[in-house]
């Protein structure tokens, strides 16, 4: 193509496709921050901020992330150092794999895989070792604290969240984003697998650490979990990869079961925009709603309800696919 | 774990996301303060500041009322004789230290003393925070002199005991007041001030007694300061 021979093309391809996922996601976070705060203040009555940038606020997250650029970047001296310092990179890079199968568009996918659902599965797995490095490698019991906590929950909600995506592959008979989508042409699958959109959504919130079962930070008893002995750059790398996982969950779920960049006039990333965010707002109005769970009753929730819940979801859809 | 439960956990937790997207629909509360001027409930209590008549005169007897109802000691109050008779010559007061306790206000018997709503009083030093009778009558003027057109009212005095809406028109009373009354000023309705008592003798409380009645206010406490005030 443009006279490029095939190698090199796929290489700018693939560069391009990686610049575009990373800025994404730092602007997501900018974005997603700045709408966190609005959210939050409207539901308190107030207005969150408007200072910096009138009337809106839109430069506050951005004169932050200035402030973070240039902090000192401390390391405690009894810590891992590799440990410690590979840490905040593990998290970000499980959220820019995830980007990698999700669909823009019309063949408008970074790598189109036959194995998407399974790929995005294994990649989010990631995060939570980058998490447990944090927390293993400061040295700090509060920090290993949150990672056992973390390391615990996402555990627990990977599972309950692999059938609910099993259940959309079985709905649809592919586990290819592009497939997915497409077998949404006519009806969304909400519509057709809504206990597993539910569970799907619960679990996402429990991986992306987000309140009612945010135990990474937990602020008002672990202090700030894994990431405590974090400073500056690398601090900012959790915060990224925290709202980089808050919105490829909602990406996932937005493609699975809302028909992803499908929508009448508007072109199809604007479709699939307006969807992400529909769900990332979801999940910030749910955070200022609801308290933190206990760490046994999460547990016990992942394990005792979600669980049988998703068994039984994929056993009926099992069971309307072989009649139908 | 019950599954009834979880129903009940799921209707209770639509009912929580249900207040909270109210809540967004409604207008915010905040107050834009530094950008649009905050306001104070009436009767807050923020500085002691000094009665002076849009004719440049105090009110203030200088009893020494309120330099010994302050608790913390925080006024001062210089005299001087002028026509043989005690007036008011400085008066200073550390409202760094102030309790807003409203005492001196209290026992001022002529009402030359009231509480002005005034709250931005941070400064980098101490030494701002010290306010002599100038300072306090130009507070004073912020707050309680008339806008224009409008004639001039005293602020109504709010005691603990006359909380009340009504109570304690803070009428001036007393030898001062009813000369103040010759001079012009009009005083609130129902004020003593009308009494044409120029030539009344020092210490006579005929305004001030009319006052009282008119206002319909009772201060036990009144005829005892008050004496201690003129013997002293």
């Amino acid at each position: 193509m443009f006279g490029i021979p095939e190698p090199w093309w796929s290489v700018i391809r693939a560069v391009v496709w990686a610049l575009f996922i990373i800025i994404f996601l730092a602007v997501n976070a900018i974005v997603a921050v700045w709408l966190e705060r609005k959210v939050s203040g409207r539901i308190q009555r107030r207005i969150g901020p408007q200072r910096v940038g009138r009337p809106i606020g839109w430069a506050q997250t951005i004169a932050d992330v200035f402030k973070l650029l240039v902090k000192e970047d401390v390391r405690a001296e009894a810590t891992d150092k590799w440990v410690f310092l590979l840490a905040p990179a593990i998290p970000f890079a499980a959220i820019t794999l995830m980007f990698l199968v999700v669909p823009w568009g019309k063949n408008l996918i970074p790598l189109n895989l036959n194995i998407g659902l399974l790929f995005v599965v294994a990649v989010t797995s990631f995060e939570v070792l980058g998490l447990f490095m944090a927390g293993w490698g400061s040295n700090n019991k509060w920090a290993l604290l949150g990672a056992m906590r973390t390391a615990a929950a996402m555990i627990s909600y990977e599972l309950p969240m692999v059938l609910a995506i099993l259940a959309v592959g079985m709905t649809a008979g592919s586990l290819n984003m592009n497939d997915v989508v497409n077998a949404q042409s006519r009806v969304p699958f909400i519509l057709i697998q809504p206990v597993a959109f539910l569970i799907y959504y619960i679990a996402s919130l429990a991986e992306a650490n987000r309140t009612p079962f945010d135990f990474t930070e937990a602020e008002s008893e672990l202090v700030a979990g894994a990431n405590i002995e974090y400073s500056g750059l690398r601090w900012a790398f959790f915060f990224l990869a925290e709202y980089g996982s808050l919105v490829g969950t909602s990406a996932i779920a937005a493609t699975l079961f809302l028909g992803g960049w499908r929508g009448p006039i508007l072109p199809g990333p604007v479709w699939f925009l307006i969807k992400t965010y529909l769900l990332v707002y979801v999940a910030m109005w749910i955070r200022w709603t609801l308290p933190r769970v206990r760490i046994d009753q999460l547990l016990d929730f992942g394990w005792k309800f979600l669980l049988p819940l998703a068994l039984a979801d994929i056993a009926v859809t099992g069971i309307v696919l072989a009649l139908l | 774990m019950k599954v009834a439960d979880i129903g009940k956990a799921a209707v209770n937790i639509a009912k929580g996301l249900g207040v909270t997207f109210g809540e967004q629909l409604k207008k915010p509360i905040t107050n834009f303060y530094p950008d649009t001027p905050a306001t104070v409930k009436d009767g807050y209590r923020g500085v002691p500041v000094l009665v002076q008549l849009p004719t440049g005169e105090f009110t203030c007897t200088a009893c020494m009322a309120c330099v010994r109802a302050c608790p913390i000691g925080i006024i001062q109050l210089d005299t001087v004789m002028v026509d043989r008779k005690r007036a008011m010559d400085e008066f200073r007061l550390e409202v760094g230290r102030c309790l807003q306790c409203n005492l001196c206000v209290e026992s001022c018997n002529f009402d030359a003393l009231v509480m002005a709503p005034e709250f931005e009083l941070a400064s980098y030093t101490r030494e701002p925070l010290v306010l002599y009778k100038n300072d306090l009558a130009k507070l004073y003027a912020k707050y309680f002199w008339p806008k224009e057109g409008e004639e001039h009212h005293f602020p109504a005095r709010v005691t603990s005991k006359h909380h009340a809406p009504g109570a304690g028109t803070g009428t001036p009373r007393g030898p001062r007041a009813a000369k103040i009354a010759q001079t012009g000023v009009t005083l609130t309705p129902g004020g003593g001030g009308g009494e044409p008592a120029g030539k009344t003798p020092v210490g006579a409380s005929v305004p001030a007694e009319s006052a009282r009645e008119a206002t319909g206010t009772t201060r036990p406490q009144d005829t005892g300061a008050q004496k201690a005030g003129e013997g002293a």
